[in-house]
């Protein structure tokens, strides 16, 4: 890598270009650690947008990011891509810089090739990104904010070294991030959501008719949520549509009364051209140049434009939203297309896209509390510290969607997505949408359900259902009970490829597990022994495969579009503890390998 | 637990074993005083952690009955100077809690922790065959009011007997008199491939067997010819939990209820041991369908001759179509 045209070293030096002047310092931390400050030099206020700090070469094959919950994270060939992106309109969905893939191909926050790994430590200020053109990968960040003459503004710190293994190499940069930044500390919750069974047409009526269900079968749901398809609109999160005659307050109670966590679903950062909110609240928006308030993206068929949360009124505004939410009984938030608040333009205040971002997350997370928010549609790293679980994924599918890899739902890359961004795990819990236990109304196999719903459960991030719960058959909740059992554990994944990889799980209910997902088209088989030394196993410790239970012989063979499950079958050590009843009574307490002490 | 928390509800005490020359059987009299301790709360689990039985949270535990119809240090007896023998109580009766959970069960139970139940049967097992006077000792689980549970938080018991119980006595006389090798091992042979077979595993079958004595009654058998749980392999014990957990999640969804059985569990006696036991699992589940149950009346209890009102192939059909969890 050179910045500013000069290879890496260690020290301090400056830069100028123009009129502005770089402060570059580079410290020895696990390789090169590289802080920059930038100063306006001239005594007027400039306003800067894309910088370009570096660039570096790279082998044909990259592992690229996108910057929010819904982009993919996996192995891109450039020069491929670029033909397929060519006559896509990039949309603020894709990227908070669209015109940078004009030209080229961007990587936000990390990017790694066959040997070199660059990632920013956060996005707290700008957004930093890695530009690939013609074989070159430029190093930028962008600020979208005047500095005032001779202001300085520190840029997010960056993290560059060679790696052997990728998984390695980003389970560090997982934790070199979450030093950095105050990480909220939460456990994966156990839920239903009304989303992939009902859509928008969810109402009072079937929403109530799910929760009496949910009792019956016995689940034990930790979470039941309402998604979309409650409000009047987009924007107007308080009042209802007619399909919800009595309120938010009425369905929050009723969940409680169910003793689970009521959950409710927003685009906070959202406000569609059709609610009363937009009507009489046009100082509420971004906007250009002109003062023309800026569609973020359109969806429900209406245009919708971004709050800008540096306006002391619109963060009013949002608080109001989640206090009342907040006094209606709601306890766990999830809220969505929160790249809105990101999007560059014209705000109330002299503040960066990120930093508004930010602002307006604060916000809801300071007035919710100790509630739990899911962020998703949301920019990944200037959410860290304010949500618990984020969606780190495309919307799942009934369907495999197996061609197009660009956040669409599709079942088959919202768990890829899963497994390659399985490492952000350290900075929240991971959201890898929801499984679907359902057997019938479905486009997926059943290998492809057991895909579906037995990788997040080995993921061990929120694992939320979405179904009618009365279309269920005894053998779609059996299934979704047996996936259970394999919560619990802490798991990391090895990649293959951009469609094979391999969880090794350990601790999970079930024990210690081996699993090998296959996303591609054709068979795939492997050995167990290549994994083994990952659980710490002895070589003549049995396994067996889930749900067969036959013994694994070291060679696995994993069909397209599916899971083979591999359970530990060795010798388990119980701890016993001899202990006496208050009338003199033996009692032994057995504990299992979790517990550590004598061996029975 | 202090004395004030105790209700003294009874002052008879008796417990000794008797034979009766009659049927050649010991019968073991138990009317020790019942002390019923009292709850912190009147609808708290006295299985659960912290209540009564366990002062902590605890993963697995066995402990002793605190009302055992037998225990290590009986009362003295008195002699009977007649045709009647007596003998002391000697014995142990223990609980044994499967999980710390509350509403589990094992059918839902994961298969680890039914792996651990087994280890916990095992060193039971071990620890007391220690005792040169026990003679049997046999674990078991009731599950469901119909079979008398009181609790519904999971767990079972194991007796340790100071004799062979009358029916493992059977066993041993018909493996005598059997001409074969071992007609568990000729049992597996027959059926290998057949409707009868509920679940295969590795190393372990599951069947409703052609000479079933009860309904839906099930039993697991380990292939190799073993006796006890401490001869088998970790992969054994754990294709045994696997076989457990199919059997009864596959009673549940049988009639979509909380069904009821008897599980016992049959190992060799000890002291001496008998190579020529096969070790096996019974399934009792009183009930013939979804509502009715089939009682131990009169020609059950009065001659052991038992009437299935269900044909065997047809339960085995049943239940191989059920749907299960693993
Ligand atoms: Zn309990
Ligand atoms: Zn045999």
């Amino acid at each position: 890598m050179k910045l500013f045209g000069r290879p890496l070293d260690y020290g301090k030096r400056k830069e100028k270009i123009g009129f502005l002047e770089f402060n570059l310092s580079i410290t020895q931390k696990d390789g090169y650690e590289i802080e920059v400050e930038i100063e306006n030099t001239e005594n007027e206020p400039k306003f800067i947008k894309d910088l370009k700090i570096g660039e570096f070469e790279v082998s044909e094959k990259l592992f690229m990011n996108n910057y929010q919950s819904w982009g993919p994270c996996t192995f891109v060939k450039p020069q491929e891509m670029i033909k397929v992106m060519n006559g896509l309109s990039v949309n603020f969905a894709a990227s908070p810089i669209p015109w940078e893939f004009k030209d080229g191909i961007v990587s936000d926050y990390f990017i790694a090739d066959d040997k070199t790994f660059a990632g920013f430590l956060s996005s707290e200020t700008t957004h930093p990104y890695f530009k690939w053109h013609d074989g070159i990968v430029d190093v930028k960040v962008y600020i979208g904010k005047s500095l005032k003459p001779h202001e300085k503004i520190k840029i997010e710190p960056l993290w560059v070294n060679d790696f052997s293994v990728l998984e390695d190499a980003l389970e560090l940069y997982a934790n070199k991030v979450g030093e950095l930044n105050m990480i909220k500390r939460s456990e994966p919750l156990f839920g239903w959501e009304s989303w992939y069974s009902y859509y928008l047409n969810i109402s009072q009526d079937s929403f109530l008719k799910e929760l009496e269900k949910s009792s019956e079968i016995g689940m034990k749901y930790e979470l039941f949520q309402i998604d979309d398809g409650y409000e009047k609109d987009v924007g107007d999160w308080l009042r209802t549509n007619e399909k919800f005659p009595e309120g938010l307050d009425f369905l929050s109670k009723k969940i409680k009364k169910s003793n689970m966590i009521p959950g409710i679903w927003t685009a906070p950062f959202s406000i569609s051209e059709t609610s009363s909110i937009f009507k009489y609240h046009k100082d509420f928006l971004v906007k250009d140049e002109n003062g023309s308030p800026i569609v973020a993206y359109e969806n429900w068929n209406k245009k919708i434009y971004a709050v800008d949360t540096s306006n002391p009124d619109a963060l009013f505004w949002l608080g109001e939203i989640f206090s009342s939410l907040k006094s209606y009984g709601y306890e766990f938030f999830k809220i969505d297309f929160l790249f809105a608040g990101m999007i560059p333009g014209n705000r109330f205040l002299n503040v960066t896209p990120v930093e508004a971002y930010r602002m307006g997350m604060k916000k809801i997370a300071d007035t919710v509390g100790n509630s739990h928010i899911l962020g998703c549609g949301a920019p990944l790293i200037p959410s860290i510290g304010y949500v618990n679980s984020m969606r780190i994924g495309s919307d799942t599918s009934s369907n495999w969607n197996g061609t197009i890899d660009i956040g669409m739902p599709s079942a088959k890359y919202s768990i890829r997505n899963a497994l390659s961004r399985n490492f952000m795990n350290k900075w929240w819990v991971n959201d890898p949408d929801c499984v679907m236990a359902r057997s019938q109304d479905t486009g997926l196999t059943s290998k492809e359900r057991m895909v579906n719903l037995y990788v997040p459960a080995l993921l061990n991030g929120q694992f939320l259902e979405s179904d009618f719960l009365d279309k269920l058959s005894d053998d779609d909740l059996h299934l979704m009970v047996g996936a259970f059992n394999f919560r619990k554990g802490r798991s990391n994944v090895r990649f293959l490829d951009g469609e094979r990889y391999v969880i090794i799980t350990k601790n999970s209910i079930n024990g210690d597990i081996i699993s090998f997902v296959n996303l591609s088209d054709s068979d795939w088989k492997d050995k167990v022994e290549n994994y083994k030394n990952l659980l710490d196993k002895k070589v003549n410790e049995f396994f067996v495969l889930y749900p067969s239970m036959k013994n694994v012989k070291n060679e696995v063979k994993i069909d397209p579009h599916s899971v083979a499950i591999v359970m530990h079958r060795g010798k388990r050590n119980l701890r016993r503890d001899d202990e006496k009843e208050d009338d003199g009574r033996d009692i032994h307490y057995y504990w299992g390998e979790e517990y550590d002490g004598t061996k029975v | 637990m202090t004395e004030e928390t105790y209700i003294i509800i009874g002052v008879k005490n008796m417990m000794e074993l008797r034979y009766n020359p009659i049927t050649d059987e010991w019968i073991i009299i138990s009317s020790e005083t019942q002390k019923r301790p009292v709850l912190p709360q009147k609808e708290a689990c006295p299985l659960c952690p912290g209540i009564l039985e366990m002062k902590h949270d605890y993963d697995l535990t066995a402990f002793d009955n605190r009302y055992p119809a037998l225990r290590m240090d009986p009362p003295e007896i008195y002699k009977a100077d007649s045709i009647f023998k007596n003998a002391p109580s000697y014995g142990k009766c223990e609980v044994i809690m499967f999980t710390s959970d509350h509403n589990s069960s094992l059918s839902r139970m994961p298969i680890g922790q039914i792996e651990k139940l087994i280890y916990v049967w095992e060193d039971r097992t071990r620890d007391l065959m220690k005792h040169d006077e026990i003679k049997y000792i046999f674990p078991f689980e009731n599950r469901g009011k119909e079979v008398g549970a009181s609790q519904i938080h999971p767990h079972g018991q194991l007796y340790a007997f100071p004799f062979i119980p009358k029916r493992i006595q059977s066993m041993i006389d018909a493996i005598d008199k059997y001409t074969g090798e071992c007609a568990i091992c000729d049992v597996i042979k027959a059926e290998a491939g057949t409707e009868s077979i509920v679940y295969e595993g590795e190393y372990f079958v599951a069947l409703v067997p052609y000479f079933a004595r009860f309904p839906y009654e099930v039993h697991i058998y380990p292939k190799r010819h073993i006796s006890f749980f401490m001869d088998m392999t970790p992969p054994e014990k754990f294709d045994l939990a696997a076989a457990l957990k199919v059997v009864t999640s596959k009673y549940d969804s049988l009639f979509h209820q909380e069904f009821p059985y008897m599980m016992e569990i049959f190992q060799s006696p000890v002291n001496p041991t008998m190579e020529r036991f096969h070790f096996h699992i019974e399934f009792n589940p009183p009930k013939r369908d979804k509502v009715n149950v089939k009682w131990m009346a009169s020609v059950e209890t009065g001659t052991w001759t038992f009437i299935n009102p269900l044909t065997p192939s047809d339960a085995a059909k049943s239940l191989k179509s059920a749907s299960y969890t693993i």
